[in-house]
């Protein structure tokens, strides 16, 4: 709902809450811990619920060398920086709870500091929905490179049409949450298994330290689930002692993704590897559809495809030909939507280079963060270009809507 | 027009049988060729013949002691000397299974006219053959099996009196349907069930298979017929409900996870209530809660998928598809915390290695199948006796 449309006793209790936040903060000066070394916080603004993608910015002072800067939010890490400025942009979720800050600042001599920020929880009768949006955004030239100068000044951003003021804006290096989705069905055994391990070696051997991954390997069903973790040996176990088995649930394990990707701070991509198509799934892709248009994470499916052979429609127990064809066709839309891309993969020796190529195109991407002029909060899917000033020949991919919620 | 194609086929079975049976009795009469003196005489290896030397006589003696063997209980052994005889007789270019066929349906002549009820071991013996053909991948082998076993139940069913030996006889074109089925080979197994009807119109198998078939294939309103069929006669089978609940809705026009029609959902969802409250197996009754969730969802009915679906939950609580679909339902309902939430519960089961019901669905293995196929290896054991005393090598048996 429209913030102009909580009820006048609503908008008292935020505007107490924020003047209580805002005394408490000049009352209390920003923690300081350690006599050579102070970190103060310049945002978040205390008090201030937290939805969306946020940026949490500190002042560190110190009078000897600062080596690291580290993040956490609500116990997790959401990233680590050697030099100023010390910003990072996380994606704290939609969910109206509390969150937890915590920045922690580390000098050549190893004395730390440490400065935390809890914001509040909206006390309402409804939920509301904070309405900033952000864009992972690939740009390439028409060689195919991946072009990586571009400014804040040369992105235009259109929803529904009209131009978006950019409110954020990260390119390169921002740190990343994945769920290696990985189809684990008998089809997949010997070579292919293979290859899928070889590739999720790369994927996470390519990983820094505040990039995290989860591994989910399903096959009719799923066959595990684990926490996302920056360390790959535990990831890597898993995947050694899983068999391939059964059949094959997309959607089903593809909205879970989603759903694990929602309690992530930060960005969130789903690489999804399957040589088959859904077969099994209780959940239909219009219901995983429906979800995607609501989340803001980018998924990519490395889409096995042996010697080119071409997709046959099948009839199952479940579904006929043509809602089968409809699921299929769903499930691109829900990838490309996504602001991700289908990778056809016709030679399992292309397996790891494909896990490899999307690792590398997380890496150069920007990040365009915008309040949509036109917020309505009515549920209707609003449309979303990119384009590029003064500039020729670049082929730009991002997320090509959203839902108004 | 599937009705007419399956006319068809009863009509090019007919047109088989008539084949089987004259070339019976044309074998009977011709009787058993001279011993060649230029063909080297088959080794006896304890039982089982050298491939390498054959003629008709000699496989038929071979044969004979093969079914000698089945009849005294030797079970595997007397599959696996099949299998040995008949590799080596039809070899890997199918050249020697006109030979195969006339040695082996000229031994089973004169045995059915010693003991017509000795036919019925024989041909779950082909019957069985050809289970342990399938993987063999030589198709000429499992074609043999295959229209042997055909020939010998129609032609039992045929001469035999009573109506047991319909039953039998249609219980094992059913059993032989099944395994054609598993293979995909669906209008084949189509036929063959089709063919079992006949002989025995309230098939407990053939009419789930008949309906499970038309449901795999997208042709919904056969299914719909052959499933109300089956709740007709066998109102307690649980799968079959379940089937004819999902092919009713398909039949009018509303496909799962497509766009919906009007269909018949009072109906299709009151047989899915039925199905969760009643005592149907663990996996149908799994699938009901999951289906009755679906429908309620897609109608709109968030609040009672809810309570459904969290019962279900309560039922199931180590089936993580049932937490993920809940999941969806919350966030449906604005409640995108509980449903993150409950995917992460949905991760952190305990991973089982069984299959799941949704995938049990999708294979083709009905529990009804499994008690057919032990009350017709019943019967048949029955009759070993009067196999040995066809063949002469046991005591007559009254």
């Amino acid at each position: 709902m429209a913030i102009s449309a909580l009820p006048a006793r609503t908008l008292r209790r935020w505007a107490l809450l924020l003047a209580l936040g805002l005394l408490a903060s000049a009352v209390r000066p920003e923690p300081a811990a350690g006599a050579a070394v102070e970190v103060l916080f310049l945002s978040p603004a205390p008090a201030t619920p937290l939805f969306g993608t946020i940026d949490v910015a500190v002042n560190v002072r110190s009078d000897e060398p600062v080596v690291k800067v580290s993040f956490k939010v609500d116990g997790k890490s959401a990233g680590e920086l050697k030099k100023p400025p010390f910003r990072v942009q996380l994606d704290v979720g939609q969910e109206n709870v509390e969150h937890h800050i915590q920045v922690v600042a580390t000098t050549l001599s190893g004395a730390t500091a440490l400065a935390d920020r809890t914001s509040p929880a909206v006390v309402v009768n409804e939920e509301i929905n904070v309405a900033l949006r952000t864009l992972f955004v690939t740009v390439s030239g028409s060689d195919g490179k991946r072009v990586l100068d571009l400014t804040r000044d040369e992105f235009r951003v259109l929803d529904n049409g009209s131009e978006q003021k950019l409110v954020t804006f990260e390119r390169g290096e921002v740190p990343f949450n994945a769920v290696l989705l990985l189809d684990t069905s008998e089809s997949m055994r010997g070579a292919r298994i293979a290859a899928s391990r070889a590739g999720v070696h790369a994927f996470l051997g390519g990983m820094k330290d505040v990039d995290e991954a989860s591994l989910v390997l399903f096959s009719d069903r799923l066959l595990a689930a684990t926490p996302f973790h920056n360390d790959r040996k535990p990831l890597e176990a898993v995947l050694v002692k899983t068999p391939a088995e059964g059949g094959t649930a997309i959607n089903d394990h593809l909205y879970l993704a989603l759903k694990l990707l929602d309690g992530q701070v930060g960005r969130g991509a789903i690489v999804l590897f399957s040589d088959g198509t859904d077969v099994q799934s209780v959940l239909s892709m219009q219901e995983v559809l429906w979800k995607e248009r609501r989340s803001q994470s980018l998924i990519y499916w490395l889409q096995l495809n042996e010697e080119g052979a071409r997709r046959t429609s099948i009839s199952s127990a479940w579904r006929d030909f043509a809602a089968n064809d409809r699921e299929f066709r769903d499930l691109q839309r829900a990838v490309i939507e996504s602001g991700g891309r289908i990778e056809g993969i016709d030679s399992i020796a292309g397996v790891e280079g494909a896990f490899k190529e999307i690792l590398s195109e997380l890496r150069e991407q920007y990040v365009l963060g915008f309040y949509p002029s036109n917020s309505r909060h009515d549920g209707k899917w609003h449309e979303v270009q990119i384009r590029i000033r003064d500039r020729q020949g670049l082929h730009v991919r991002a997320r090509g809507g959203y839902v108004d919620y | 027009m599937w009705n007419e194609a399956l006319r068809k086929r009863e009509l090019a079975i007919r047109s088989f049988l008539t084949f089987a049976i004259v070339l019976a009795g044309a074998l009977g009469l011709a009787g058993p060729g001279a011993v060649r003196a230029d063909v080297p005489q088959p080794q006896d290896m304890g039982g089982r013949i050298d491939p390498a030397t054959f003629d008709v006589p000699a496989i038929q003696k071979a044969y004979r002691k093969i079914l000698a063997r089945w009849a005294t209980g030797g079970r595997s052994e007397a599959v696996n000397d099949l299998k040995t005889l008949e590799m080596g007789v039809v070899g890997a270019d199918g050249k020697g299974r006109e030979k195969l066929w006339k040695a082996e349906l000229q031994a089973v002549r004169e045995l059915e006219e010693a003991q017509h009820e000795s036919l019925l071991p024989v041909m779950v013996l082909h019957h069985e053959s050809y289970a342990a053909y399938r993987d063999l991948h030589n198709p000429y082998l499992s074609l043999h099996a295959r229209n042997l076993t055909r020939s010998l139940a129609e032609v039992y069913a045929a001469r035999g009196a009573t109506e047991g030996a319909k039953i039998s006889a249609a219980r094992v074109l059913t059993s032989l349907g099944s395994y054609i089925q598993e293979a995909s080979l669906t209008e084949l197994a189509a036929e063959l069930y089709a063919r079992s009807l006949e002989l025995d119109p309230v098939n407990e198998v053939a009419l789930l298979g008949l309906g499970a078939l038309f449901e795999k294939s997208g042709r919904y309103p056969p299914a719909v017929t052959y499933l109300t069929r089956l709740l007709k006669a066998h109102p307690a089978q649980a799968e079959g409900k379940l089937r004819l609940a999902l092919s009713i809705e398909r039949d009018t026009g509303v496909i799962h996870g497509g766009t919906t029609g009007s269909g018949n959902p009072v109906e299709v969802k009151r047989l899915l209530r039925e199905l969760i409250s009643g005592d149907s197996p663990g996996w149908v009754r799994n699938l009901a809660y999951e289906e009755l969730g679906v429908r309620y969802a897609r109608d709109g009915e968030f609040e009672k998928a809810e309570v459904l679906l969290k019962e279900g939950v309560a039922k199931f609580p180590n089936d993580p598809r049932l937490y993920i679909e809940l999941a969806s339902i919350l966030e449906r309902r604005g409640q995108p915390g509980a449903a993150s939430r409950l995917a992460e519960k949905a991760g952190s089961l305990p991973v089982t290695h069984e299959e799941s019901a949704r995938f049990r669905y999708s294979r083709w293995a009905p529990e009804a199948l499994f008690a057919m196929r032990a009350s017709l290896r019943e019967t048949s054991d029955a009759r070993l006796a009067l196999l040995s005393q066809a063949l002469g090598t046991g005591k007559a048996a009254s």
